[in-house]
C-alpha cells in the first residue's frame, strides 16, 4: 500500500498517445468532452495533489490487509483512455478482508474542511438492499459510531448508488446522528469498472456533489438529513473495503483501484476527464455459424443496466440458429454435474441474418420485453424503450384496440414498434434485446420481427434467406412456440450430455471401487437352483421359497389352530411391536411366543397359557388406570378384541400366523399386464394402438421387450417426477415463499430422471445443492423459507428418503421412539452448512412444558439445550463408520458409499414398492425396528443395484421381469414382515398424476391449464415470483393458492385439474416429505369424474380431441366400442356391455356426420392471452374480466360442429360412463 | 399385590408406559364444556383494522397521517362497549357476542403465514403438516348427518385450511359459487335430467360388470359403492342446501351481497348437518382490496365493514329465528389486525401485535368485549389472549375436549398448542 502527497515514481508508465487508440474504433464517447490526449491517470491524481492516493502496484500495498485480500487486474485503457493498457487493481470477497490504515492528520476531515474521495471499483456482488464501505475513517469495531466520513455503495432495485455517510459529533442538545447522502445514480455488477466520487465541505450541507462514470448526479439527504453540526473527528484507522471490525454485512465484494482523498473539492471537470471511455465496436454477427437460411441467435450474458446496451466486442455466449426472428422461450445453461445454472442478467439477445426482401414498401415490426432495437444495413431503424412497469399492483387492464390487429395479440410484459422500410433485395437485419435483471426473473415473453411484404396485410415473422416464412397467425405462432420449445429441450439434453462429460470417468471409476468393495464380500446365500447371473430367476426363486415354507408351516399348526388365533398373534404384531419388538421396552418382548412367556424385568409373564387371568397382557389391557394401561395412547382394544385375546390364551396361546393361507394367484392376462405395466412405467393408459402392437408381438419375449421399450420411454421419467417431489418434499410456491416453500426443482429431478443419472450421483448432486434455486437446479433443494432452522429440514429429507432413519421427532427433542437424538439431526444439518449450527430456542421444547405437566420422567428427553453449537458430523455410526466432519459433499459421500448398506437397500425397497404396492420393509422411510421380510432378497438385489453402476432401470427391468410381477393383484395389505410373501402386486389406485395423465392420454387431449404464473408480464424476481409455464404433465402442476381470495387471481382451468388432483391424495403443499400419500377412496373421487369441468373436457367431442376423429372415422359402433373399452379399461367389452353400448350408439350412427365429406382435422388447443397480471389485480376491471373468463371457462370447450349433436351427446355419453367406471381409476 | 410387584420391578417404567403429548396443553379447565352443536367462520381476508371495526379509539385522519380510528364509535347494546359506527346493526345485537380485543401472534411478515397460524394455532415445524380448526371439528364431531360433509370452505381452496396431517377425509369441500355448489357435486349445466339418467343406465352396466366379476375385497368393488354415496350428496339433502332462491326474497335481500348470501349459505349448511362452515370475504370488488386495506383499500373501507354489518347482523337473527344461534358459533376473524397509523397512501399495514376476533352465539355467556387495548392498539393492556387460546374457546363451546391427543402416524400431537379456554365465556 502506499500513500504519498509526493507522488512515488514506479507507479508511472506513460503509454505514447498514438499506441492508444490501435485497437478501439471511436463509435461513441461517453463521458464528458472530446477524447483527448491521455495522460496517465496516476499522473493525472498525482498531478492533483491528493492527501493520500492507493495504486496498488507493489506487494508492500498489501502491508496493512486483514483477512482475503489480493492483487487483481484493475482498470485499463479499455475502461477509460486515460488509463494504462496494464493496470492492477485489488480483490476484496465480501468476507470482511480489508485494508486499514493508521491515522494522520491529513486523513482527518472537521468543519470547514472540504473532502473528495475518489476511486475506481468494479462490482462483483452485491446483496438485495446491501450497504458496503469502499472507504472509510473510523467505525473499526462492530459498535463504533465514531464515522468521520466513508464512501459506500448501497443496493437500491438493482442499483448500487453512492453513499456518503458521517456521524455527527454530539454537543449541546445534539445528541449525534449518522448523516447520510446517497446519490440517484448509480453502477450495477456489469463486470465493468466505474470511476466514482464524491466532494463535500462539512457543515455546508449544499456543497455536497458526487459524480458516476465523471458525470455528476443528484442525490439527497436520507437517513439523518442534512446537518450543520461538525463530525466526529478520531485518532481511529481509515479502512478500505470493509468496516465495522469487518462485518460481512457490511463489505465490499469487487475490486478497487485508484483510491485518493483530496482536501479539496476537485472541479468537475477534473474529475469528467478521469472517466473517458471509448464503446468499443461489436462484434459483427457471424453469420458463417449458422446456414443460410437460418436466423442466427447470439446470447450473451451481461450483468449491465436495463437501460444501457452493453459492450459487445467479444464472443457471444452461446449461439444457435432459429427458423425465424422469434424467441419465446430459451435453452438453459448446465454446470458440470448437469443441474440447471442462473444466466446472468440482463441477457443481450440478438438475431441476425440476411433477409430477401420483395421490392416495394414494406412494414416491419418489433416486439420485446425490454431495450431494443432493430437496424437494417447497420442503420437503426427502430428501438423501444427498456419497459417500465410499476411494481405495485394497482395498475389499469390494457385498454384493447377497437380493431383486432391482423397478427397475434401483445403480450402483457412486451412492447411493440412498427415501421416502413423501402426497397428489397438482401439485406442484413439485426434486432436485439435486453432481457431480465437483477430483480426481474428472466423471461423472454415475445422478442421478434415481423413482417408485412408490400403491406398487404399478410403477416409473417421475418425469416432468413430463402427459408420459407412462418406466417404470424395466432395459430402458426402457437406452433412455432411449441416446436421451438421442443428445438431447445432437444438443445438442453445435448448440453447437459455434454457438461457432464467430465463426470463420467470420475463415476465409472467410483463404480469400479463399489464393485471391487462387493468382491470382498461373502456372497448372498441363494435359494436351491438360483443363479447369480440371472438376477430375476434368484427374485423368483426367493419369492418361492419363503411361500413354500410357510405352505410348510401352515400344514404344521393347522391342527392345533384357529383362524382367530392368527388374527391375536397379528393383532398384537399391529399394536405392540413398535415398543415390545427389537425394542423391548420395559424389558418386554412381545415378538415371539418364546418372549411372551418370558418373565420380563418385571418378573410377571406376559403370556401365561391357558391362564388368561394371570397374563399381565390381559391386565394391561383392561386396566382402568392410566399409568397402567396399554396400549398408551390411541384407541385400545375393543371389548371383542379383549375376549378374542382371552380365548387365545386359554387356548395355549399358539403362535400360528396368518399366512397359512396364501393363495398364488393365476398370471394376469395380457392386456390387464399391459394397462399395469403402462400405469407402473410411463404412468399413463397405452393408446389403443399401443395395445395392438402389444398383441401383435411374440408372446414368448413381447413382455421383456415391452419392458424394456417403455423404461427408456421419456415418460417413464414423467412418472418418477412426482414420487421424488413427496418424498423430498419439492414444494415451491408460484408467490413470495412462506412455510417450507422450496425452489422447483422438480426440473433438475426430471432431467436427471430421463438422464438415467446414476443413484449415487442423483444423491450427491442434491446433498450439494448443485445449480440454481428458484431455476429449476438441484438447488432449489437447500431451500425451505420461513424455517428456523433450513438445514435441519434437509437432513430430515435426506434421512428418511435415502437412509431410512425418520427423525420427525429430533426436529425439537429427543425421538422418543426411535434411537435418535436431536443432536444427530442438528450433526447433520450442520453437515450441510458446513459449519456448527446453533440450535434456536425456537426449535426445543420449553421447560415450562416440563414444569408444567409436574412430571420429570416424560417420555420426550430435551438433552439438546438451546444456545448449544451442535458441530457437523455423521451421526449414524449404526449404518456406517465415520469420521466425517467436514461439508455437504463429505455428506453425500458417506450416504452412497457401497459399505453403507442401507442407502442401496432403502432405493431397492422403494423401487419395490412402487411396483409391488408393498416394500420388504415398511414403512419405507422408518426402518429402525422394522425388520425385512426377504432380508437375503433385499441384500441380493441392492448389491445387484450396486453393481450395476445404482441404474434405476436396471433395478426397474429386474422387478419387472419377475413372475410375481406377472400376477393378478392382490388386495389385501400384509399387517407383518411375516406375512408379506409378493406372490402379486398389491391392487393400487391411480395415483392423482396417473388419473390426470391417463384421462388427458386416453381422450387425446391437451393439458388445457392455463400459465402457471400469477406474473405473466414476468417483471419480478424469481424468490417472489415463478412462472411453471404451461404443464404438460401432472407432476408438472402446482397450487394456484395465493392466500388472497381474489377473483383477479384465479386460473378456472387450472383449478379444475387440481381439484380432481387434490381429491385423489395430491398435496397442494409438500412442507415435509411422505413416503405415501393418503390416498384412500373417498366420496369426492366419483364427483370430480362425474361433474366436474375435468370430467366435461374429457368426454367432449371438441375439436381438440381424438375422440372426434375417432367418432368421425369410425366404420361401425362396434368397432368404436372396442376402441372406447380399450381407450380408457384397456380391455374388450362383455357382450352385455357391448350390446348396451350399441343400442346407445347405432340409432343415428349412419346420419351422425354434419357434412357427407367432413374436413376435421384435431386443432392445437390455444390458451387466451392473459390480460390480467399481479401488476393490475387490484383493478375491478381486472375483477370484472377474470370472473368472466373464468364463467366461459366452466362451460368447457365447444363441441364439435362436424357430427351432429344428438348423436355427439350419446358419444360423449359413451365416454363419460367409461371414464366413470369403478374400473377406471385402478391398476389391474 | 401383583400390581406393585410389577411396578416395583419395572426400572423403566416411563418407557412401558409409551409416550406423553409432545405439547400438552395447559390445565384442564374447572368449568363445563359448552353445548354448541356447529361453528361458522367468517373470515376477513387480509386482516381487519380493528380501530376501525371492533376496537375503536380516538379519531386520527388518513389525510393527516394522524394515527387513530377511521371513523367514530358508537354505543351498543353493551354498557362500556363501543363498535365503529359502521356496525350499527351489530351494536345492537352485541349482547349475543363478544369481541376478544387482545388476540395476538407474531406472524406479520406475510399474509399467507398468518393465515396459516390463524388456521393452525401453530409455528410451522416443517415436519408436520397440522390441520386447520374445520379439520378439527371435523375430526373430532364428524357430520351431523349421514351423507354429508363436515367441513365446507365458502370460498378458495387454500393450504392452510386444509387437514393436514388428518388427511384428506377431513378436509373441506369447497364452493365458489354459492348457487353451484361444491366442485364435483354439482352436474354441468348441459347435463339434462334425462341424459344423466341415460348415463347412469349404462353406467349400471358397467358397474354390473365390475360386481359379477370381481371379489368383494377388491377395491374397485369398494370403489363402486361410493359411486352411490357420490351421487346421493349431488342430488340428496345436502345439494338442496345450495337452493338458496327457496329462501324468502325479502331475507335473501337482508343478507346483502355475495358475502351475505354465503352466509345464508352457512346457515343452511349447518342446518343439513355441516359442522363448520369457513365463509370468505375478501373479495377485492368493493375497495380493490379486501380487508388488506393498504394505501387506497382505505377510501372504501366502510363499506366493506358496512358489508359485514349487514351479513353478519342478518346471520344473527336468522339463526336465532330457527333456534339456532344458541348451539351455532360464528367468530368472524382475519389473519391480522392493523395498526392505528397510516401508511404513505393513506391506507394501514399489517399488525400482529393485538387485533381483535368476535365471538357470537354458540351458548357461550357474552360480554360485549374481553381484553383491553392501549389507545395506539399496540399492545394488550390486559387480559392477553393466544391464537391457541381461540381455538380452545372455540373447542371447548363445541364440547371437543382439547386436550385430546391427534395422531400424525402414531406421533401425538395435542389439538391445541397450550391454548386455554377463555374462562369468562363460559362462567
Amino acid at each position: 500500500m502506499r500513500f504519498s502527497l509526493a507522488y512515488p515514481s514506479a507507479c508511472g508508465r506513460k503509454i505514447a498517445g498514438s499506441a492508444l487508440f490501435g485497437w478501439i474504433v471511436p463509435v461513441l464517447v461517453v463521458g464528458f468532452g472530446p477524447v483527448l490526449m491521455a495522460e496517465d491517470a496516476i499522473e493525472q491524481i498525482k498531478a492533483d495533489l491528493p492527501a493520500a492516493a492507493w495504486h496498488f502496484e507493489e506487494a508492500a500495498d498489501l502491508s496493512g490487509a486483514i483477512g482475503k485480500v489480493e492483487f487483481v487486474s484493475g482498470p485499463t485503457k479499455r475502461d477509460s483512455h486515460t488509463l494504462p493498457e496494464k493496470n492492477q487493481g485489488i480483490l476484496f470477497h465480501g468476507d470482511g478482508g480489508r485494508i486499514e490504515v493508521a491515522d494522520r492528520p491529513e486523513l482527518r476531515f472537521d468543519q470547514g474542511d472540504t473532502i473528495t474521495i475518489e476511486t475506481w471499483a468494479r462490482i462483483d456482488k452485491i446483496d438485495s438492499g446491501g450497504n458496503v464501505y469502499l472507504i472509510g475513517k473510523g467505525r473499526s469495531t462492530s459498535s463504533g459510531v465514531n464515522q468521520n466520513w466513508a464512501l459506500r455503495l448501497v443496493d437500491s432495485g438493482g442499483s448500487s448508488k453512492l453513499s456518503f455517510l458521517f456521524r455527527s459529533r454530539p454537543g449541546g442538545d445534539h445528541k449525534g446522528d449518522y448523516h447520510r447522502w446517497t446519490s440517484s445514480a448509480g453502477i450495477t455488477a456489469d463486470g465493468k469498472w466505474h470511476h466514482l466520487a464524491v466532494t463535500y465541505t462539512f457543515g455546508e450541507v449544499k456543497s455536497i456533489k458526487g459524480y458516476v462514470d465523471g458525470k455528476p448526479t443528484t442525490g439527497k439527504w436520507d437517513m439523518g438529513g442534512e446537518t450543520v453540526q461538525p463530525p466526529v473527528v478520531d485518532e481511529d484507522v481509515v479502512i478500505i473495503g470493509s468496516s465495522r471490525g469487518g462485518a460481512p454485512s457490511n463489505s465490499f465484494h469487487g475490486a478497487i483501484d485508484g483510491i485518493a482523498i483530496h482536501r479539496r473539492a476537485l472541479p468537475a471537470k477534473r474529475i469528467a476527464e478521469r472517466y473517458e471511455r471509448v464503446i468499443p465496436e461489436p462484434m459483427a454477427p457471424q453469420l458463417t455459424k449458422v446456414g443460410e437460411n437460418d436466423v442466427l441467435v447470439e446470447i450473451r450474458e451481461t450483468g449491465g443496466l436495463t437501460t444501457e446496451w452493453p459492450d459487445l466486442d467479444r464472443a457471444p455466449d452461446e449461439i444457435f440458429p432459429l427458423t425465424a426472428y422469434s424467441l419465446t422461450s430459451l435453452p438453459h445453461r448446465y454446470n458440470e454435474r448437469g443441474s440447471r445454472l442462473d444466466r446472468r442478467l440482463p441477457l443481450h439477445v440478438r438475431f441476425a441474418s440476411r433477409v430477401e426482401l420483395p421490392e416495394g414498401k414494406h412494414t416491419l415490426l418489433l416486439r420485446a420485453p425490454g431495450l431494443s432495437r432493430l437496424t437494417v444495413d447497420g442503420k437503426e431503424v427502430a428501438s423501444i424503450k427498456a419497459f417500465n412497469i410499476s411494481g405495485s399492483a394497482h395498475g389499469e387492464m390494457r385498454s384493447q384496440p377497437a380493431e383486432r390487429p391482423a397478427y397475434p395479440r401483445l403480450r402483457m410484459g412486451t412492447q411493440e414498434v412498427t415501421i416502413e422500410i423501402e426497397g428489397g433485395g438482401s439485406r442484413l437485419i439485426v434486432a436485439e434485446a435486453l432481457i431480465g435483471n437483477s430483480s426481474r426473473r428472466l423471461s423472454v415473453n415475445e422478442f421478434l420481427v415481423a413482417l408485412d411484404p408490400n403491406e398487404g396485410g399478410s403477416w409473417q415473422l421475418l425469416a432468413a434467406g430463402k427459408a420459407e416464412s412462418v406466417p404470424f397467425t395466432t395459430e402458426a405462432f402457437a406452433t412455432l412456440n411449441r416446436s421451438q420449445r421442443d428445438f431447445f429441450t432437444t438443445l438442453d439434453t445435448e448440453r447437459r450430455r455434454t457438461a457432464v462429460a467430465a463426470l463420467v470417468g470420475e463415476i465409472s471409476t467410483r463404480h469400479e471401487q463399489a464393485r471391487a468393495y462387493l468382491a470382498t464380500l461373502e456372497p448372498v446365500p441363494l435359494p436351491e437352483g438360483a443363479k447369480a447371473a440371472d438376477p430375476v430367476g434368484v427374485i423368483n426363486a426367493f419369492l418361492k421359497a419363503k411361500l413354500a415354507r410357510a405352505t410348510a408351516a401352515s400344514a404344521a399348526n393347522s391342527a392345533i389352530s384357529k383362524p382367530e388365533h392368527a388374527e391375536v398373534v397379528s393383532l398384537l404384531e399391529s399394536t405392540c411391536f413398535r415398543c415390545h419388538g427389537e425394542k423391548a421396552q420395559g424389558g418386554l418382548k412381545l415378538d415371539s411366543r418364546e418372549a411372551a412367556l418370558a418373565e420380563g424385568e418385571s418378573g410377571l409373564a406376559a403370556v401365561v397359557p391357558g391362564k388368561p387371568d394371570e397374563s399381565e397382557l390381559i391386565y394391561r389391557l383392561t386396566s382402568d388406570d392410566k399409568d397402567e394401561a396399554m396400549p398408551p395412547k390411541g384407541h385400545g382394544f375393543t371389548e371383542e378384541q379383549v375376549e378374542m385375546t382371552r380365548r387365545w390364551i386359554a387356548d395355549g396361546a399358539p403362535w400360528v400366523s396368518r399366512s397359512a393361507v396364501v393363495e398364488v394367484p393365476a398370471e394376469a392376462e395380457p392386456l390387464a399386464f399391459l394397462r399395469r405395466l403402462y400405469l407402473n412405467t410411463v404412468g399413463v393408459l397405452p393408446t389403443p394402438d399401443e395395445a395392438h402392437a402389444f398383441l401383435k408381438l411374440p408372446a414368448g419375449t413381447r413382455v421383456t421387450t415391452t419392458i424394456d421399450a417403455l423404461l427408456v420411454d421419456p415418460r417413464h421419467a414423467d412418472h418418477w417426477v412426482s414420487y421424488w417431489q413427496d418424498a423430498l418434499a419439492e414444494n415451491p410456491r408460484l408467490i413470495k415463499p412462506v412455510l417450507n416453500n422450496s425452489g422447483p426443482f422438480r426440473y433438475w429431478l426430471h432431467e436427471a430422471l430421463l438422464d438415467n443419472k446414476p443413484m449415487d450421483q442423483f444423491v450427491a448432486d442434491l446433498v450439494t445443492f448443485q445449480g440454481s434455486i428458484h431455476g429449476g437446479g438441484a438447488g432449489g433443494f437447500s431451500r425451505a423459507a420461513e424455517n428456523d432452522v433450513p438445514m435441519a429440514a434437509k437432513a430430515h429429507i435426506i434421512g428418511t428418503a435415502f437412509l431410512g432413519v425418520e427423525m420427525k421427532c429430533a426436529r425439537c427433542h429427543d425421538s422418543p421412539y426411535h434411537s435418535t437424538k436431536q443432536e444427530d439431526l442438528f450433526s447433520l444439518a450442520a453437515m450441510l452448512e458446513g459449519k456448527p449450527i446453533t440450535l434456536p430456542p425456537t426449535s426445543t421444547v420449553p421447560a415450562e412444558f416440563f414444569k408444567r405437566e409436574g412430571k420429570s420422567d416424560s417420555v420426550v428427553k430435551v438433552t439438546l439445550q438451546p444456545g448449544t453449537a451442535v458441530a457437523p458430523k455423521w451421526p449414524f455410526p449404526g449404518l456406517i463408520r465415520s469420521e466425517a466432519t467436514g461439508e455437504k459433499i463429505d455428506l453425500a459421500r458417506e450416504i452412497v458409499r457401497p459399505e453403507n448398506e442401507r442407502f442401496a437397500q432403502v432405493i431397492v425397497n422403494r423401487v419395490w414398492k412402487r411396483y409391488f404396492g408393498e416394500g420388504f420393509v415398511e414403512p419405507v422411510n422408518d426402518w429402525e425396528g422394522n425388520l425385512p421380510s426377504h432380508p437375503e432378497l433385499l441384500e441380493f438385489l441392492s448389491r445387484e443395484f450396486v453393481a450395476s453402476g445404482y441404474d434405476m432401470r436396471h433395478l426397474s427391468r429386474l422387478i419387472l421381469n419377475s413372475e410375481a410381477y406377472r400376477r393378478e393383484a392382490r388386495f389385501a395389505r400384509a399387517a407383518t414382515p411375516d406375512e408379506r410373501f409378493f406372490e402379486a402386486p398389491l391392487r393400487q389406485k391411480f395415483s392423482a398424476e396417473q388419473l390426470v395423465d391417463s384421462l388427458l392420454t386416453a381422450s387425446g387431449i391437451p393439458n388445457y391449464s392455463e400459465e402457471l404464473t400469477f406474473d405473466v408480464e414476468g417483471i419480478y424476481p424469481a424468490q417472489n415470483f415463478l412462472n411453471l409455464g404451461f404443464p404438460d404433465r401432472a407432476w408438472q402442476m402446482i397450487s394456484t393458492a395465493s392466500d388472497r381470495d381474489r377473483p383477479s387471481l384465479t386460473l378456472p382451468k387450472a383449478d379444475s385439474i387440481l381439484a380432481i388432483m387434490s381429491a385423489n391424495g395430491w398435496r397442494d403443499e409438500r412442507a415435509e416429505p411422505i413416503a405415501e400419500r393418503l390416498n384412500e377412496p373417498n366420496v369426492i373421487q366419483p364427483g370430480m369424474l362425474a361433474n366436474s369441468l375435468m370430467g366435461i373436457w374429457v368426454t367432449r367431442l371438441s375439436d381438440y380431441s381424438d375422440l372426434t376423429g375417432l367418432a368421425i372415422e369410425a366404420e361401425d359402433p362396434a368397432a368404436l366400442i372396442d376402441d372406447l373399452f380399450l381407450r380408457y379399461l384397456t380391455r374388450l367389452p362383455e357382450a352385455e356391455e357391448k350390446a348396451a353400448f350399441i343400442e346407445l350408439l347405432q340409432p343415428g350412427f349412419d346420419t351422425r356426420l354434419a357434412t357427407a365429406q367432413p374436413d376435421f382435422q384435431k386443432l392445437d388447443y390455444i390458451p387466451e392471452v392473459r390480460e390480467v397480471s399481479w401488476t393490475n389485480h387490484l383493478s375491478v376491471a381486472a375483477n370484472e374480466f377474470s370472473t368472466a373468463i373464468e364463467t366461459r371457462a366452466y362451460k368447457g370447450p365447444s363441441a364439435t360442429q362436424w357430427i351432429s349433436a344428438d348423436w355427439r351427446e350419446r358419444m360423449e355419453d359413451a365416454v363419460w360412463v367409461l371414464v366413470n367406471s369403478p374400473e377406471m381409476g385402478f391398476v389391474p | 399385590m401383583k400390581r406393585r410387584k410389577f411396578i416395583q420391578h419395572s426400572a423403566t417404567l416411563a418407557a412401558l408406559g409409551g409416550v406423553e403429548p409432545l405439547l400438552a396443553s395447559a390445565d384442564k379447565p374447572d368449568f363445563p364444556m359448552g353445548k354448541a352443536q356447529a361453528c361458522i367462520l367468517l373470515w376477513l381476508g387480509g386482516g381487519p383494522a380493528q380501530v376501525d371495526t371492533f376496537d375503536p379509539k380516538p379519531l386520527g385522519d388518513p389525510a393527516a397521517k394522524k394515527a387513530g380510528s377511521a371513523y367514530p364509535a358508537i354505543d351498543t347494546a353493551v354498557p362500556g362497549v363501543q363498535i365503529c359506527e359502521h356496525l350499527p346493526e351489530l351494536a345492537k345485537r352485541m349482547d349475543r357476542a363478544t369481541i376478544l380485543r387482545t388476540v395476538s401472534h407474531d406472524v406479520i411478515d406475510e399474509h399467507a403465514a398468518a393465515v396459516n397460524f390463524m388456521h393452525t394455532g401453530r409455528p410451522v415445524s416443517g415436519t408436520v403438516a397440522y390441520p386447520s380448526i374445520g379439520a378439527v371439528v371435523s375430526h373430532e364431531l364428524g357430520a351431523g348427518q349421514e351423507g354429508v360433509p363436515a367441513y365446507v370452505l365458502a370460498g378458495y381452496p387454500s393450504v392452510s385450511r386444509g387437514a393436514g396431517f388428518l388427511g384428506a377425509k377431513h378436509s373441506y369441500l369447497y364452493l365458489l359459487d354459492t348457487e353451484k355448489g361444491p366442485a364435483g357435486l354439482t352436474r354441468a349445466p348441459d347435463i339434462t335430467d334425462e341424459r344423466q339418467a341415460r348415463r347412469d343406465a349404462l353406467l349400471g352396466k358397467v358397474r354390473e360388470t365390475v360386481r359379477e366379476t370381481r371379489s368383494e375385497e377388491d377395491p374397485v368393488v369398494k370403489y363402486d359403492a361410493l359411486i352411490d354415496e357420490s351421487s346421493a350428496l349431488a342430488s340428496g339433502a345436502f345439494s338442496e342446501a345450495f337452493d338458496l332462491k327457496s329462501e324468502p326474497e325479502e331475507l335473501r335481500q337482508r343478507y346483502g351481497a355475495e358475502f351475505g348470501q354465503r352466509c345464508l349459505l352457512g346457515r343452511r349448511l349447518i342446518q343439513q348437518g355441516v359442522r363448520f362452515v369457513e365463509i370468505l370475504d375478501n373479495l377485492n370488488f368493493t375497495n380493490g382490496t379486501g380487508w388488506d386495506t393498504h394505501n387506497d383499500g382505505q377510501v372504501k373501507q366502510h363499506e366493506l365493514i358496512r358489508g359485514l354489518d349487514q351479513a353478519l347482523s342478518a346471520l344473527m337473527d336468522d339463526l336465532e329465528v330457527h333456534g339456532m344461534l344458541e348451539t351455532t358459533l360464528i367468530c368472524v376473524a382475519g389473519e391480522f389486525g392493523r395498526p392505528s397509523s397510516f401508511d404513505g397512501g393513506g391506507g394501514r399495514g399489517h399488525q400482529g401485535s393485538v387485533f381483535s376476533v368476535l365471538m357470537a352465539g354458540g351458548g357461550l355467556k357474552h360480554k360485549g368485549a374481553i381484553g383491553k387495548t392501549d389507545e395506539a392498539s399496540k399492545v394488550a393492556l390486559e387480559r392477553p389472549i393466544s391464537v391457541p387460546d381461540w381455538h380452545s374457546t372455540i373447542y371447548h363451546a363445541l364440547g371437543i375436549d382439547y386436550h385430546n391427543d391427534l395422531y400424525d402416524g402414531d406421533r401425538p400431537v395435542p389439538i391445541t398448542d397450550r391454548g386455554t379456554a377463555i374462562r369468562e365465556l363460559f362462567v
